[in-house]
């Protein structure tokens, strides 16, 4: 599968997306209570509680809180594939429109490979990968100094096993917002 | 340098020498030349009185004497005229003599003249038959030669060709027995492998190759194509005395092997039955 | 011309007249060899055991199966006790005895190598050298027999580099890179790190390495004296910095870059950093290697879809005289190029479907021949004479190096430390 194909179907796909995302989602209702309310970075620690605001959330950043959407923070791929999975674009959209919203914020893409093959080229691959949802970011409104990307090929494996399985969790791009 | 000077020295010294000579009998008076003898003196004439009758008489005698005179003098005449006539005549027929001489002269030398003409031309001819007879003996020499030449060139060729035919047929004969020789070795290698085909000889070759693929350890730089062979001798034990390769692949490495995997192979296996014993084995180690 | 002809057709004739026997097959094996430890007079026992080292390594080879000591008829320490028929009796082809003394504190080494099935001494030498070096010896030893025997260098007097990965405790690795003689003995760790370290590769002096290392967040290059340890940054550009790789001059690297937006293959001039673009693809291109006539080099690329190594011809100065050219064409997925000194040979992971196995590639012919049959293999790096692939690959549970014959008949485990053993590097010969 070459980048070129990748491309149309992302920039199609991601057509569809925003045809489809008109309505809004209960899923966004922590970042606009965010826009209210605490600021940047304060941990939670349930401090303050939730009854100013809606949705019954507690913690005042989304990023800090395990319930919000933007808990999760991994991308995942096929095997020897840069393409982005529709899973894989909701969860990017969905960190995209909270950074796209909060330029302050900043986050790192690392881009990851199992173990099969070569090396290099995992590394090659890695980069790929996070430079894909690099482009999906900036298309939704993310500033490019807002995203920085680095493999680490298949240096750091999260599962260790030699089995699907492992290799499945192994081909991912986090995302990693400094401080969280 | 001085010799170049020595003649005119000498020169100088001759010169000098007949100068002095010449000087000196120019100094010399010469004798004068005696003057010319007598002049003829003349004589006076002298007057005398003379007798009529003497002088008649000296007239008749002078009359007589001239008219004898005259007699002698017209005899002379006439004989002056005969001989004159006579002269003429002499010199006439003289004359008449020379110009024939000078005719028959002439004559002669015209006749001479034409007949060296004549002989000169024949001599001319003679000699330009000569030449040709010369340059027609050289045309033939010539000729000849060529002819000679080739015919010897012709012989050499056919000399050659001869040879060439014969040498080739010898070798065609010596093919044709190398030929002869090979056919007898085909007929006695058929019949050889006659033998060997039948079953116990099959058997025993069999027993021979497979202790010696046992023992052929084939090194990992052995090619596909590479083949190599080697001549044993053995006791009737099976032991083997002697291991010569006749043909190596090239590649020392894989001889070697091939010459270990024969001795290894010591004692070879015996033949089913004895007579099929070999004592000359030839291995020819090929791989394929 | 004819009486030639002639000549051999009757020598030809005369010379068929008895039984003759086709051999085809042969065993494949390693040669049965004998090596008798080695006299020694001196007190206590010496340095190094040279018999043990020099049988090890010829067993490492796979070419040579050395005889158990138990089993050895005689220990003959001179040529003239030799009895070649207890050789022969026990089926060893070749011989090797020799003598260690101790003068002036140095050792003096003699040795010598019987062909015992012809009775004949193949070689016979004498060295020295101090106790530091006497391993040394003993590998050169190897190599001497080595060549005797097979007509090919030996290279047992060579070094690898690795990569060490440890557990040190639940999510902390220690990575080391480490550099060992080639059997693996002298283990020395030139770089503890507590990031990822890659793609280790020799300079054609054998003195320097250069490897990809993660201690600074990211991917970066490293050059660095083995000897002294002191050590340089030569690539730290935004984006990946990797797959470092010497040109036969030593003077400059060729590497992977992806500063101008994906991976491409760059060549950087060591003196003056100057860096010429190699490739230009939108696809990834990583893992040059260069050809030994430093005007070409090798590479991974997957313009193609897929991973495949395509070779880039190259001018005077480094330039690309034309467009890459595609080398590989069985497989779906060919990576890790890894050229034979000789030009002649490349080594690579050879993927379909889910297993990934060393393969030859012979250039000449194009005859691609697998060389292993597990299914994780990884960095294959050949030795410096040809022989051998060295490569790492997954056993049970551990990263483990295995060489394997270039033909792919024998294959040995490297067996080294603890912990996952990965991205091998074979070093070139020594000039010494």
């Amino acid at each position: 599968m070459n980048s070129k194909a990748l491309w149309a179907v992302g920039m199609s796909s991601l057509l569809l997306v925003a045809c489809g995302s008109l309505e809004e989602r209960p899923e966004d209702v922590p970042v606009e209570e965010r826009s209210i309310g605490a600021g940047d970075g304060v941990p939670a620690d349930g401090v303050e509680t939730g009854g100013a605001q809606l949705g019954g959330e507690f913690g005042a950043s989304p990023l800090t809180d395990p319930a919000s959407p933007l808990a999760k923070r991994v991308i995942y791929f096929a095997f020897d594939s840069s393409e982005v999975t529709p899973e894989g674009r909701d969860l990017i959209s969905t960190h995209a429109r909270y950074l796209a919203q909060h330029p302050e914020i900043s986050v790192v893409l690392e881009g990851h490979a199992d173990e099969r093959g070569s090396r290099e080229y995992n590394l090659a691959l890695g980069e790929r990968r996070a430079k894909a949802v690099e482009r999906l970011m900036t298309l939704q409104g993310v500033a490019s100094n807002q995203l920085q990307v680095i493999s680490f090929g298949e240096e750091r494996p999260v599962a260790f096993a030699h089995d699907d399985s492992a290799w499945q969790l192994n081909r991912r791009v986090e995302l990693l917002y400094s401080g969280y | 340098m001085s010799g170049r000077f020595v003649p005119y020295g000498w020169s100088l010294l001759l010169h000098a020498v007949v100068v002095a000579l010449l000087g000196v009998s120019l100094h010399a008076p010469a004798p004068r030349p005696q003057p010319a003898a007598a002049q003829a003196e003349a004589e006076p004439i002298q007057a005398r009185a003379v007798d009529e009758a003497e002088v008649q008489a000296e007239v008749q005698r002078l009359r007589e004497e001239a008219q004898q005179q005259q007699a002698q003098e017209q005899a002379r005449r006439q004989k002056l005229k005969d001989e004159e006539r006579q002269a003429r005549e002499a010199r006439q027929r003289e004359e008449q003599r020379v110009v024939e001489l000078k005719r028959r002269a002439e004559e002669e030398q015209r006749q001479r003249a034409a007949e060296r003409k004549a002989k000169e031309a024949a001599e001319q001819k003679r000699l330009a038959d000569l030449k040709k007879a010369a340059e027609e003996a050289e045309r033939k020499r010539v000729a000849e030669e060529k002819k000679a030449r080739e015919l010897e060139a012709r012989r050499k060729q056919e000399e050659e060709a001869r040879k060439k035919a014969a040498a080739e047929a010898d070798l065609k004969a010596k093919m044709a027995e190398a030929q002869r020789q090979m056919d007898a070795e085909a007929q006695k290698r058929a019949q050889e492998r006659a033998r060997q085909n039948s079953t116990l000889m099959q058997q025993y070759v069999a027993d021979i190759r497979n202790k010696v693929e046992r023992n052929w350890l084939r090194p990992p730089s052995a090619r596909s194509g590479m083949t190599c062979t080697v001549l044993v001798q053995q006791l009737p034990t099976g032991d083997v005395v002697s291991v010569r390769i006749t043909r190596g692949s090239g590649d020392a490495v894989f001889d070697r092997s091939v010459e270990i995997a024969v001795h290894k192979a010591t004692p070879l296996p015996p033949p089913p039955v004895p007579e099929l014993w070999e004592r000359e084995i030839e291995f020819i180690f090929e791989v394929r | 011309m004819k009486a030639l002809l002639l000549i051999c057709l009757l020598w030809t004739t005369t010379a068929q007249a008895r039984l003759s026997i086709e051999i085809t097959q042969g065993m494949e094996g390693s040669m049965p060899i004998a090596v008798v430890p080695f006299g020694w007079s001196g007190p206590g026992v010496p340095a190094q055991d040279v018999a043990a080292i020099i049988s090890a390594d010829l067993a490492r080879s796979g070419q040579f199966a050395p005889l158990d000591v138990a089993r050895l008829p005689q220990h003959p320490v001179d040529g003239r006790d030799v009895n070649f028929n207890l050789w022969r009796g026990v089926g060893s082809d070749s011989l090797v005895i020799g003598r260690l003394e101790l003068r002036d504190g140095r050792y003096q080494v003699q040795f010598q190598l019987f062909d015992t099935v012809r009775g004949v001494q193949l070689a016979g030498y004498t060295m020295q050298a101090d106790a530091t070096r006497l391993r040394r010896v003993a590998h050169q030893i190897a190599d001497i027999i080595y060549q005797r025997l097979t007509g090919q260098r030996g290279a047992f007097d060579t070094h690898i580099a690795y990569v060490t990965v440890e557990n040190v405790e639940a999510g902390k690795r220690r990575f080391r890179l480490e550099v060992a003689d080639a059997d693996g003995h002298n283990e020395q760790v030139i770089l503890t790190s507590g990031q990822p370290l890659m793609s280790p590769t020799w300079a054609p002096d054998g003195r320097r390495l250069a490897y990809v290392s993660f201690e600074g967040g990211r991917s970066m290059i490293y050059l660095q004296d083995v000897a002294s340890g002191k050590r340089q940054k030569v690539a730290e550009f935004a984006g990946i910095n990797s797959a470092p790789d010497f040109s036969p001059d030593g003077l400059r690297l060729a590497l992977t870059l992806s500063r101008d937006g994906n991976p491409e293959i760059y060549v950087i001039e060591l003196g003056s950093g100057r860096q010429i673009r190699v490739t230009r693809h939108w696809g990834i291109d990583t893992e040059p290697v260069w050809a030994p006539d430093g005007r070409s080099l090798y590479f991974t690329s997957d313009r193609g879809g897929r991973p495949q190594i395509y070779r880039v011809q190259l001018d005077q100065g480094g330039r690309p005289t034309e467009e890459p050219r595609r080398v590989t064409f069985e497989g779906s997925y060919n990576a890790s190029p890894a050229l034979s000194a000789d030009g002649k040979r490349l080594a690579m992971v050879h993927g379909d479907g889910n297993r990934f196995r060393i393969a030859v590639l012979e250039l000449d012919s194009g005859v691609l021949r697998v060389l292993t049959d597990t299914r994780l293999d990884e960095s294959p790096s050949f030795a410096p004479n040809g022989a051998m692939v060295l490569y790492a690959t997954e056993v049970g549970d551990r990263g483990v190096l295995e060489a394997v014959s270039a033909d792919g008949r024998a294959r040995q485990r490297l067996g080294l430390t603890k912990g996952d053993v990965r991205e091998p590097a074979w070093s070139p010969f020594f000039g010494e």
